[in-house]
């Protein structure tokens, strides 16, 4: 339509409002409270005049008609708008120094020419208790952005308004300080603020900036740096770019600092000759280890790797990458162990996290990933989260599951602890661990004998369903109330929402898959979609949440054995055949070792080297001690990362690895979106991206893996790939594509598996369930994450601000639990597992059922992996993390 | 015929002691039974949340004119409007209402349960004056747009501020709307001055019941709330017993079942909460803040629904247009420096003279101005007495009528004293949800206490237009609008008052200049 603003036509859109309409023409009205997609219209910045109205009209609460005629410029509106930001400057305080460049208040201020005469002296006490947020109140201007930004965006629920007329205030949840509130330090409430009232402690202007893609988990929010002198000074989300809108946790937020951390290796470093592989213990590097040149450290691997494999075979040689790599990396990698090392022998993380989803996905539907967006949780009815604290450890996501429960989707949370999820959740079932496959085994045969089962899909699009459904006779609602804990009213419920209230989607995380049985875990829930027709459908799906940044994409480019890039399976002999002729030479015959099994071979004395990539597998693999013996006993061990971890204290030769925040590559999110990583910064040191350093040690193995920038992989990748067609690095540059990209017309594939499945038809997959013994160790131990760390928080404790809001490490149980042991809050307690045994202190949480501990694994000072059993899922053989049987000793 | 919706959180609030606060613990524990954050509960409760004291001292002009002197009551926390201004100044303890007079205190009569309840007009005698057979006939008839033509006849307008023609609003709302529609009566009464509302409920609960079963039947509504105002106990005890009363009657016949579901809520809150949209949000469990509009209630009112909403005394005239289309009769509130202050019922359109000298029994000659609409309406100057009080005569004089509510200003009367008073009241019931009322309200009471306190300077008058222009412009609802009108008015018509203050007098020597106006 057409508009007319100060008198010149231009075009709108129905439903616009007037400001975003002027906005969009480069015609700036001021406003200090709009807020995209939420109606504000407080603070009356923005009133301009309107033909035919005789009052002034807001005009970010004002939609755009036919023909409107606005003016922005006239007397009236200016005067206004002078008299209005005199008032408000009446009340508003000082900056610190240097941050009044954060204030919107003050650029309108100078722009109209408004001084700053304090009526009052400012009496209102400033709130510094939270770690870096500091609040104060005299700098804010109620407009109310905070409130819309952390209750309706990010739906945390903390910030309230105390108080009403001159006087009202913002507080934190009952009008306690910020520090000690529920705040989850997300920070869009500091993103929102116009003039810095509430703002990063530290905020400083920036110099320049960069988006690029977080370093942390896998929900792959877009990022802007803001970047002074060569350092971060603030990180921002941006609203309307990305999965997450503008949304962030407190990891992206805050969690930079690593990569100017100290101690980044900036050299790479060899074993002293005489020292034998061991913990550092406090003793100094140089101790262990000498600093050498790339080329004398490459020459050593390669020599190391030419001799050990004449020696006892390729395959006594295994490399594992790391999953937050980006593509570009991995596929280098895979490349170099196959085309180079000739070896199958290559594992990514994933095997200890979600394997079991994208394998049982991939045998059911065709593809190991998630069906859905994100964003698409708002069009479920049902949604179904399993064995996912997702408020923690996917806080972004979280944001929309919680969303989505505040208009009105039922909410089920399945989860044997209380967590904050499960407060607002329709039907929660507190579930013992363990029993996943019981639960959704007897919803399904409630839904088979209710008849509530989805006729149409069954029949159209899925295969399996006799035997599927026999299997699942003998699981009657009275024995699931029995083995889960849960009311068989609760599971009878379930089953019928999820069945009935279509569409539904199930989300699930680790809880389901690091188990022994993950897999049986996986198929229960993909038997339930397909039972009830919720695939390939808006707001319906089956969506594991992915953990690291790069998962996804690490198995997408082949980071695992048995499968090249894009799941092409190595045994196929035409796809061999199409890699080896674009490789020009000859790929291993046969499928390599996962993960876990690389250890186990290790001990075994089969494996005799491993090149590890920023794996800290000493602290991330199940049985700690039984890793470090496997270590202990190979030949030759390299490990290449930003830091001198836990595992790299074992390394005969240490590779210093460029962190993603210096280099240009892609990452994969948990919904198959491909998206861009941009560098700040160039590499610490001598150190190099991981693809750089494959191809330089390839080339010194005779075989040049032809890259020379990371866009070279990129177009090998699509060249290779079918689904990764349509995917190049200048595409990426206008925003993420999600796989399948079968051209470059193409605009992704938000939604998989619309009508039947990838893979033809659904297949369901029966399971079955045996109950574990727990004979002298009556307790089960769940490990977990916080909010502020990630994986082996070898990045995240080096940014000073998750470091400080963190807890100590503790185990935490139930208070009736704590009594029955006799022990008080605090106290030190030891707990041992078969296979090994730690002292750490007790600490209460009632959100945990009885019998059943939590404990976090991001700590050097708790390394919860020395109890965890390496028994593991038969067929992905991830490990049961969340399954450790343990007993209480002192 | 009563269904009740549940405000959870400030039920739980009204449910100890809508006047206190709320312990932390006792927050915690709303939040956690209704699993609601707990943000949302600080939020709300913080806001119906008023300093408790011993009782409640009214500061509302009509009860500020009469005061003398500092009282010796106690701790008082102070409303500015207990809805008794005829008896002003009005205290209030315990739940009793006392003139506060220099004799010291004398309980009003009227406000004791036991006096309403004996003088209201139950159901026989109002059935015996024609009651309830307009809404018999609308029922009965097949045809009913007899309904508008009365209406449009009777020249029937709102009566609670806005005076927009009701048969207007209905055609519009009847012809827009299918499916399900609210009718919200609005017996928030809060403008200081004004006390017609309870009387009406009080007095004849009948007459509103009838009017509103008649606008909702007629409109397509399928539910009416009443919103009330929470300190009215009388009113709503009055409305209730109406209520039962016509269970009793209807209760078996086939009228009961055609008629929509009354729901009374008794609503606390502040002045503002009487803004229609204020009003909702409090009934939707919320902050009493207005809602900016469009949408306006008639599209998107209570929960989301269309909603028409009605005042109390309009509603209340209904079932009498209908049944004779009679000429309108008006109940005016009249109070300030008057010798007889009251309710009075006159023909809509009576002049303010024939009201202040007639009623009122005051002369004239005494007069410095009158507000014809309570304290948002604007002043006007004796040489306006003339001015017939129905909305649009009132609105020629560029003031308005309100709710008619009159408030005479005496001639020993400080003009400038007047306006930070007025001023003090808005800043005190403002919602703090716009940026050119929270601030403008408390801007211009300080300037008006500097001149008063002979501190002022020319600037700050022209500060204080230009802030007031802003609070017209800008505010989003009625309250910050008006409150920026009085102030100009106040200027337009009393500039020597101010003029005198800036050379540091007082024309009527009302304030010794450098004392303290509070
Ligand atoms: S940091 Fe996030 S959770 Fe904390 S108050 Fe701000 S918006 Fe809310
Ligand atoms: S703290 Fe900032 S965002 Fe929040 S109301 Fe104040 S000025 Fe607005
Ligand atoms: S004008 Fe005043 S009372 Fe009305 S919404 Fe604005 S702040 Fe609230
Ligand atoms: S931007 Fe319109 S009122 Fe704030």
């Amino acid at each position: 339509m057409n508009v007319i603003i100060n008198g010149q036509d231009y075009t709108a859109s129905e439903g616009e409002s007037v400001l975003d309409a002027a906005s969009m023409h480069g015609i700036s009205i001021p406003t200090l409270c709009n807020y995209a997609e939420h109606e504000n219209g407080v603070c009356r910045m923005c009133m301009v005049e309107i033909e035919g109205s005789p009052k002034l009209v807001p005009a970010c609460s004002t939609d755009v008609k036919e023909k409107i005629r606005v003016r922005t410029d006239t007397e009236r509106v200016e005067n206004y708008r002078r008299t209005l930001i005199g008032l408000y400057m009446k009340e508003h305080g000082n900056h610190p120094p240097g941050q009044e460049e954060k204030c919107t208040l003050h650029e309108y201020a100078s722009a109209y020419g408004v001084e700053q005469h304090r009526k009052v002296e400012l009496i209102a006490a400033k709130d510094d208790s939270h770690t870096a947020i500091s609040y104060d109140p005299s700098l804010c201007i109620g407009c109310r952005k905070c409130l819309i930004a952390c209750n309706l965006d990010q739906n945390n629920d903390v910030i309230s308004l105390v108080g009403r007329g001159h006087a009202v205030k913002i507080g934190f949840d009952n009008d306690i300080p910020m520090g000690s509130s529920s705040c989850t330090s997300c920070g869009a409430c500091v993103d929102a603020c116009p003039t810095g009232a509430i703002i990063e402690k530290d905020w400083e202007p920036a110099n320049r900036t960069v988006v690029t893609t977080c370093p942390y988990c896998a929900v792959g929010c877009q990022i802007e740096y803001g970047i002074t002198d060569d350092r971060i000074v603030w990180a921002r989300g941006i609203k309307g770019l990305g999965v997450n809108d503008g949304k962030l946790c407190i990891k992206g937020k805050f969690g930079y600092g690593f990569e100017k951390s100290g101690d980044r290796l900036v050299r790479p470093l060899i074993r002293r000759g005489g020292v034998s592989r061991k913990p550092l213990d406090g003793r100094k590097i140089e101790e262990f280890f000498r600093e050498a040149t790339w080329d004398e450290a490459l020459d050593l691997l390669a020599e190391k790797i030419r001799n050990t494999g004449d020696k006892y075979g390729k395959d006594s040689i295994a490399g594992v990458a790391s999953d937050r790599s980006t593509n570009e990396d991995i596929y280098a990698f895979q490349k170099f162990m196959r085309a180079a090392v000739k070896t199958d022998n290559l594992d990514q993380s994933a095997t200890l996290c979600h394997s079991p989803s994208a394998a049982m996905l991939s045998w059911s539907l065709g593809a190991g990933a998630s069906t859905n967006p994100i964003h698409d949780v708002l069009n479920s009815r049902t949604i179904m989260v399993v064995g996912s604290n997702t408020d923690r450890s996917h806080p972004v996501i979280s944001a929309y599951l919680k969303k989505a429960g505040k208009d009105g989707a039922f909410l089920i949370v399945v989860d044997p602890r209380n967590i904050e999820l499960a407060r607002r959740a329709d039907l929660f079932l507190q579930i013992r661990p363990g029993t996943d496959v019981v639960l959704f085994s007897a919803m399904a045969r409630y839904i088979l004998e209710n008849d509530l089962v989805d006729k149409n899909y069954v029949e159209k699009y899925s295969e399996g369903f006799s035997e599927y459904s026999q299997s699942v006779g003998s699981f009657n609602l009275l024995d699931a109330e029995d083995i889960t804990g849960i009311p068989a009213e609760k599971i009878e419920m379930a089953a019928r929402i999820y069945a009935l209230s279509k569409p539904s989607s199930i989300f699930w995380t680790l809880g389901i898959t690091e188990h022994e049985n993950g897999s049986d875990n996986v198929s229960s829930l993909v038997n339930l979609a397909i039972l009830t027709g919720n695939i390939g459908i808006p707001g319906g799906g089956l969506n594991p949440i992915r953990g690291q940044n790069n998962v996804q994409g690490g198995a997408d480019v082949g980071g695992f054995p048995g499968s090249l890039p894009g799941y092409q399976e190595l045994l196929d002999p035409l796809v061999r055949s199409k890699f080896e002729k674009k490789w020009k030479t000859h790929i291993p015959l046969n499928a390599g070792l996962k993960s876990t099994e690389m250890i186990q071979e290790a001990l075994a004395g089969k494996i005799r080297l491993m090149y590890l990539s920023g794996e800290n597998s000493i602290r991330s693999h199940p049985n700690s001690s039984e890793v470090a013996e496997a270590f202990q006993k190979l030949d030759f061990l390299a490990v290449q990362d930003i830091f001198l971890n836990e595992t790299a204290e074992y390394a005969d030769l240490v590779l210093p690895a460029a962190s993603s925040f210096e280099q240009y590559g892609t990452f994969t999110n948990t919904e198959r979106r491909v998206q861009l990583v941009r560098p700040l910064f160039t590499p610490p040191g001598e150190a190099r991206a991981d693809w750089e350093i494959y191809a330089d040690l390839s080339g010194r193995l005779g075989y040049d893996l032809g890259f020379n920038d990371s866009g070279d992989i990129m177009r090998e990748i699509s060249d290779l790939v079918p689904s990764w067609k349509g995917i190049s690095h200048e595409r990426l540059e206008k925003g993420g594509l999600q796989w399948p990209v079968p051209s470059t017309e193409s605009p992704g594939t938000l939604i998989l598996h619309r009508n039947g499945a990838l893979r033809g038809r659904s297949r369901f997959r029966p399971v079955s369930w045996q109950p574990k013994e727990s004979g002298e160790y009556p307790y089960v131990l769940i490990t977990g994450r916080s909010r502020e760390h990630y994986h082996t928080a070898t990045m995240t404790s080096r940014s000073s601000v998750l470091a400080a809001v963190s807890k100590a490490p503790a185990i935490e149980m139930n208070r009736g639990d704590m009594a029955r042991e006799g022990l008080k809050e605090g106290d030190k307690i030891k707990v041992e597992s078969p296979n090994g045994k730690l002292a750490a202190e007790v600490r209460s949480n009632d959100n945990l059922q009885p019998g059943v501990m939590f404990t976090t694994f991001h700590y050097a000072g708790l390394r919860a992996n020395i109890l965890t059993s390496s028994t593991l899922d038969p067929i992905t053989k991830t490990p049961a993390y969340k399954d450790t049987r343990v007993r209480i000793t002192r | 015929m009563t269904g009740q919706i549940e405000r959870k959180i400030i039920g739980r609030i009204e449910g100890t002691n809508h006047s206190s606060s709320l312990e932390d613990s006792e927050k915690l524990k709303i939040a956690d039974e209704l699993k609601i954050p707990l943000s949302v509960v600080e939020s709300v409760s913080s806001f119906y949340f008023r300093e408790r004291g011993t009782g409640t001292i009214c500061t509302g002009l009509p009860c500020y004119l009469r005061r003398s002197g500092e009282d010796g009551h106690g701790n008082l926390e102070s409303s500015s409007c207990l809805g008794y201004c005829d008896h002003a100044p009005v205290l209030e303890k315990d739940g009793k209402y006392y003139n506060a007079g220099d004799a010291g205190l004398s309980e009003i009569d009227e406000s004791k349960d036991s006096f309403v309840m004996d003088r209201r007009v139950g159901i026989e005698p109002y059935m015996m004056g024609g009651g309830y057979t307009a809404l018999e006939e609308l029922i009965g008839s097949d045809d009913d747009s007899y309904v508008l033509r009365r209406l449009e006849a009777s020249g029937l307008k709102g009566m609670g501020g806005a005076g927009y023609p009701a048969h207007l609003k209905w055609k519009s709302f009847r012809e827009s709307h299918s499916g399900s529609t609210y009718l919200l009566v609005n017996a928030h009464e809060g403008e200081p001055g004004t006390f017609k509302d309870r009387k009406i409920l009080e007095q004849n609960p009948h007459a509103v019941v009838e009017g509103a079963l008649i606008t909702a039947f007629h409109n397509g509504a399928g539910k009416i709330f009443v919103a009330l105002k929470w300190e009215y106990a009388n009113a709503y005890r009055s409305l209730m017993k109406a209520l039962d009363e016509l269970q009793v009657k209807f209760g078996e016949g086939s009228v009961a079942g055609m008629l929509p579901e009354i729901d009374v809520v008794r609503i606390g809150g502040t002045y503002v909460t009487g803004e229609e949209t204020a009003l909702m949000e409090a009934l939707e469990d919320r902050r009493s803040e207005p809602r900016l509009r469009p949408p306006f209630p008639t599209e998107k009112g209570l929960f989301g629904r269309p909603t028409l909403v009605h005042n109390v005394e309009t509603l209340s005239l209904i079932p009498e247009i209908l049944r004779n289309s009679n000429a309108l009769k008006k109940t005016y509130c009249l109070t300030g420096d008057v010798n007889a202050p009251g309710a009075i019922v006159a023909d809509l359109g009576i002049s303010a003279r024939e009201l202040v000298e007639g009623h009122g029994k005051s002369d004239l000659h005494r007069i410095r101005a009158f507000m014809p609409g309570g304290l948002s309406g604007g002043y006007l100057p004796p040489s306006q007495i003339g001015v017939k009080l129905d909305s649009e005569s009132v609105r020629k004089t560029g003031a308005s009528m309100g709710t008619g509510a009159v408030i005479v200003l005496s001639g020993d009367r400080c003009m400038v004293n007047i306006a930070l008073s007025v001023s003090r009241f808005f800043e005190a019931e403002s919602c703090g949800k716009c940026a050119p009322c929270r601030l403008g309200t408390s801007e211009i009471s300080e300037l008006l206490s500097r001149v008063l306190e002979g501190d002022g300077s020319e600037e700050d008058l022209e500060d204080g237009k230009q802030i007031a222009r802003s609070m017209i412009d800008g505010s989003i609802c009625a309250l910050g609008q008006a409150a920026g009108k009085m102030f100009l008015d106040s200027i337009r018509y009393f500039e020597q008052d101010y003029r005198e203050h800036l050379a540091g007098g007082c024309p009527t020597g009302e304030c010794s200049i450098g004392g303290d106006m509070g």
